[in-house]
């Protein structure tokens, strides 16, 4: 109750200040005519509908930049999971020949879409600066490949990747080499991302 | 004439050599491979190798399948080129691979 009361003060106060400020100080002012010719009621409606059309298919625009862009980020962090995912699998004790093979192939079938959608559909990058990086990484991962599935064609004394009956078993250097190309793989996705971030 | 490894040989091929595990390259070169593509090359006909389907080709697999064509079969690395064409819609960059596996066994033969 207090509180209106003073607020109330406090209105009738600022209101009063306003009043004489206005009466003193003897400002200029606009004269507001009723009437408005046809061409100016034309131009001004065609100026509002521009302002909304123009206004409303921008943010569209630069919103499905941003869902898009998102979505290829996301595309790109699940490759390098799958990529992460070897440095786990081949630490392993008994790793099955097979589900290496089967997570390159993998690997490359994502990257591929990757690639393949980005230059259907973010034509804002160039399609030279995109086909760089695209074969950066080809290469680093069919090295990746090379690493984890090529056995000797001749008896090694010491192989640096052995298989018997299905089962794979690395030697420590060859994991070594392997952790490296996957950090360099990892080192040009992030370079992709950025650069997809940045459009 | 068509080979399709998926269904022709393995949807899971496996390594190199028979001892590697089951479905191995040489096995696959020996028994599907080898005669099918002599055959093409005598009555001079495409032979197509669909590569899809399969739930990966190793390097191994790809590099005895069809480098050992040239080092150990002896077969002219021309004549294999003219000879096969390649299907890999799921991962076309298997053919750029075998091409490789080729190039690099001829080479190393001194061709």
């Amino acid at each position: 109750m207090r509180k209106k009361v003073i607020n109330t003060i406090v209105f009738i106060v600022v209101f009063s200040i306003g009043i004489t400020f206005g009466k003193l100080l003897n400002w200029g002012y606009f004269e507001l005519s009723k009437e408005i010719s046809v061409v100016d009621s034309l131009s001004l409606f065609i100026t509002i509908g521009l302002a909304i059309y123009i206004t409303k298919i921008l943010e569209k625009e630069v919103q499905d930049i941003r869902i898009e862009k998102e979505l290829y980020i996301a595309k790109i962090t699940e490759l390098e999971e799958s990529l992460k995912s070897f440095d786990v699998l081949i630490e392993e004790h008994e790793i099955i020949y097979n589900k290496i093979t089967n997570r390159i192939h993998s690997c490359r079938i994502k990257k591929n879409s990757i690639f393949g959608n980005i230059k259907d559909s973010l034509k804002q990058i160039k399609t030279s600066d995109i086909d760089l990086l695209e074969k950066e990484i080809t290469d680093k991962i069919n090295s990746l490949k090379r690493l984890l599935t090529e056995t000797s064609a001749v008896p090694d004394k010491i192989p640096e990747l052995s298989v018997k009956k299905g089962i794979a078993t690395f030697s420590v250097s060859r994991i070594i080499e392997i952790s490296t190309e996957i950090n360099a793989i990892n080192e040009s996705l992030f370079k992709m991302k950025v650069r997809i971030n940045n459009l | 004439m068509k080979i399709k490894i998926a269904s022709d040989f393995s949807r899971i091929p496996g390594a190199r050599f028979p001892e590697e595990g089951d479905f191995s390259g040489q096995q696959f070169r020996q028994e599907i491979l080898l005669p099918k593509l002599k055959e093409a090359i005598d009555i001079k006909e495409i032979l197509e190798i669909d590569l899809d389907g399969t739930a990966g080709l190793g390097t191994s697999f790809l590099e005895e399948s069809f480098g050992g064509l040239i080092r150990i079969d002896n077969l002219n690395y021309q004549a294999i080129i003219d000879t096969i064409k390649f299907v890999s819609n799921d991962d076309p960059e298997y053919i750029e691979e075998i091409n490789n596996y080729l190039k690099e066994a001829d080479e190393k033969e001194g061709n």
